[in-house]
């Protein structure tokens, strides 16, 4: 059985910058089109390739992310899909009905009511009158905007809005959804609501495109992601991976790190190295999962730091801060001062247990007692986890860390079940 | 659908650089196929129209009937008081005008409806892909009942000031004409009138100059070269036909009115071709 839905095949898209040339390429193009000729393929004179020969396909249940900084195309790719615009070079071939998410509540009429405006929007997207009555209780115990819904949609809140035309819009039972950074408006209940109807609606065979500028969130939601630059589809593949090279693109410097210095810190002190290395104190670059790993730093304190508490944070690829390590905490190091001038500061973690992939260091800085902060210094060190010899790779999972731990399995009436869990230290 | 997979065929869609140019007779039926799809939108949209607009309004429909209403008041008293002179027509002139006006009246709204119409949906359509003949199908349906209600009101004052004979009733049948002829240029400024504002200004121009050239308020001149107003314009035996019908219940000219009726459903048909091709190539100049 064929699976794929959405099949875009070296697609281009060309914009005009200049609107009033704009207006006329669009009666030279309206006459091409009367004369049954297709598309000009060249660029014209203040054209540019907004889509630049795009192609990828999509099947039942996948859910993409398509990240990209500002400006890439993902809209307008979503427009493509959607049919909003036409391409001007190759073929889009889409199977099912397409649900999208374009703009939340395009076709709302302020003056009319919730109730009112679901009517008129669904039979927009395209259901027909008896499909919106058969739904219209669902529709709107979705959206949950209690009373409001018999209110004038201009007495919304843009919060509101987004669940009214995102409840319409996953309704229509699409094969095809288009989501385009709407669930920013939400507010959490709806934002969770939200992506775990999107993953039932995906495992019940649905095909999802989710644009969204919120890394975490497509981490979380996507199976897949692509990587949408300059028009042109940088990198496509499992999420994590292409989060990572997207994060990595981002950051100006691509090789190596680079010492990003909090503004102010420079006054309290500059980080002048940092290293990581394995137990035998080689300089690494890549650890096993769950060995240990020794951080060593080399700083120059600009003034006197008096028992200072460091703070070195482990950053996953879209940029959470999933772990820390602080001085303060540590039983083995008396926390030492430092006068003005150069130091070496070196910390060791026993295991090291995050899952594989890509990770980068951070520290923060902080007075002693009053815990005032007094510098941050981001992006200290790329560290990749490769996974260890016995290790099962938890993939497609918003999993960082793996905790130790020991599993024992009996009946239920195994003298063990019935005894209190003995306490560790005790 | 989604839960059976394979059992029932997935409709397919292709978007593609090539033209939709494929042969007049297909793209006819795709949008007459249209039409139909998007007869409940259209009422919707309608539906919405209305209740934005009366909602904020004490008097809602009240507004449609007082103008014209109004207008023929005035008129009767400037005609009452013999400010007014003017040679007699065969109908007395007083229904004469009036009729004329409101037959105008309704054209020049079924040339203008298709753009305005247009206009209030494009914020929609360039966000949501939706039937883009709807908005037509809307616009003609206003037209229609602007009609119906001006037929009613202009009914109502022929029966208590001419009188009228059954044949009356066949009145808004006459008048559909006149109505797609002025529809089908309306929908041929449509994709060059959402590109520039000139269309829409220079229309309503071009029909109050019409109004002016038509022999709306006067007799239709006989002689040369003033009597080409009256053969070029195409409006004149649509307007006339249904003129003479209503106050005498008989055309003068029925085979002109025929000859016209032909002319317009060629007029509508490559209107129609017209506009399937020529919308999306327009609507994306728009932008979101």
């Amino acid at each position: 059985m064929n699976d794929e839905l959405v099949r875009v095949e070296n697609v281009s898209k060309k914009f005009c910058r200049d609107l009033k040339r704009s207006l006329h390429y669009g009666i030279t193009d309206m006459m091409r089109a009367v004369r049954g000729l297709g598309r000009e393929h060249q660029l014209r004179k203040d054209e540019f390739w907004a889509i630049r020969e795009v192609s990828f396909s999509l099947k039942r249940g996948e859910i993409v992310g398509i990240i990209g900084p500002n400006g890439a195309g993902k809209t307008t790719l979503l427009r493509l899909i959607n049919g909003l615009i036409l391409p001007d070079q190759g073929e889009i071939h889409l199977r099912g009905r397409i649900g999208a998410l374009i703009q939340l509540g395009a076709g709302f009429s302020p003056i009319l009511s919730g109730r009112e405006n679901i009517f008129v929007n669904a039979a927009i997207l395209g259901m027909s009158k008896s499909e919106i009555q058969h739904k219209l209780e669902q529709i709107i115990e979705f959206a949950d905007i209690g009373e409001f819904i018999d209110a004038p949609v201009q007495s919304y809140s843009s919060g509101m809005r987004a669940r009214l035309g995102f409840a319409v819009a996953i309704h229509m039972d699409p094969d095809i959804l288009l989501v385009d950074e709407i669930l920013a408006v939400g507010d959490m209940i709806f934002r969770n609501k939200a992506m775990a109807r999107m993953q039932q609606l995906a495992q019940s065979g649905m095909a999802i495109i989710f644009i969204s500028h919120n890394l975490d969130q497509v981490d979380r939601l996507c199976n897949r992601a692509i990587f949408f630059k300059s028009g042109q589809c940088i990198a496509d593949g499992p999420t994590r991976k292409i989060i990572t090279r997207y994060v990595a693109a981002c950051t100006p410097q691509v090789t190596g790190p680079q010492f990003l210095h909090h503004p102010g810190t420079e006054q309290t002190l500059w980080v002048e190295q940092v290293t990581l290395h394995d137990s035998s104190g080689q300089t690494i670059e890549q650890l096993e999962s769950c060995a240990p790993l020794i951080i060593r730093m080399t700083f120059e304190a600009r003034i006197d730091l008096e028992a200072p508490i460091f703070s070195f944070m482990i950053e996953a690829p879209a940029r959470q801060i999933i772990a820390a390590i602080v001085t303060q905490n540590s039983d083995h190091l008396e926390r030492p001062s430092f006068t003005r001038g150069r130091h070496v500061l070196e910390t060791r973690i026993a295991n090291l247990s995050l899952l594989p992939g890509h990770y980068t260091f951070r520290v923060s800085v902080y007075k002693q007692g009053n815990v005032e902060f007094l510098g941050r210094i981001t992006q200290l060190a790329d560290l990749q986890v490769i996974p260890h010899s016995k290790q099962n790779i938890i993939s497609n999972e918003s999993v960082f860390v793996e905790l130790g731990s020991s599993w024992h399995a009996f009946e239920p009436c195994h003298p063990e079940a019935q005894r209190e869990v003995k306490r560790e230290d005790g | 659908m989604s839960d059976h997979p394979g059992i029932v065929p997935l409709e397919e869609t292709i978007h593609t650089s090539d033209s939709n140019v494929i042969h007049p007779i297909t793209i006819l039926r795709s949008v007459l196929h249209n039409f139909w799809k998007s007869r409940e939108l259209a009422w919707l949209l309608i539906v919405r129209e209305n209740k934005q607009r009366y909602r904020q309004s004490k008097f809602g429909l009240l507004w449609v009937l007082i103008t014209p209403l109004l207008s023929t008041l005035i008129f009767a008293f400037l005609l009452h008081k013999k400010i007014l002179n003017i040679e007699s027509t065969e109908i007395p002139y007083p229904i004469y005008v009036m009729l004329g006006t409101m037959l105008w009246q309704i054209f020049s709204e079924s040339v203008t409806t298709p753009l305005k119409t247009f206009n209030t949906f494009v914020p929609i359509m360039i966000k949501i892909n939706m039937y883009r003949e709807a908005p037509i199908l809307s616009g003609l349906v206003q037209v229609l009942f602007l009609m119906v209600l001006q037929l009613l009101l202009t009914g109502m004052l022929l029966a208590f000031f001419h009188g009228i004979s059954p044949t009356i009733l066949l009145a808004p049948l006459l008048i559909l004409p006149l109505i797609i002829f002025g529809t089908a240029i309306g929908i041929l400024l449509v994709p060059l009138g959402i590109l520039y504002k000139d269309v829409g200004e220079g229309s309503n121009v071009l029909l109050r100059i019409g109004f002016l050239v038509t022999p709306i308020a006067y007799p239709a001149p006989q002689e040369w070269p003033w009597s080409l107003l009256v053969t070029l314009n195409p409006v004149v035996p649509l307007l006339q036909g249904c003129r003479d019908w209503m106050a005498k219940g008989v055309m003068s000219d029925p085979f002109a009115y025929g000859m016209t009726c032909g002319g317009t459903l060629l007029i509508l048909m490559v209107a129609l071709i017209f506009y399937h091709i020529t919308i999306p190539v327009v609507l994306e100049r728009l932008g979101a």
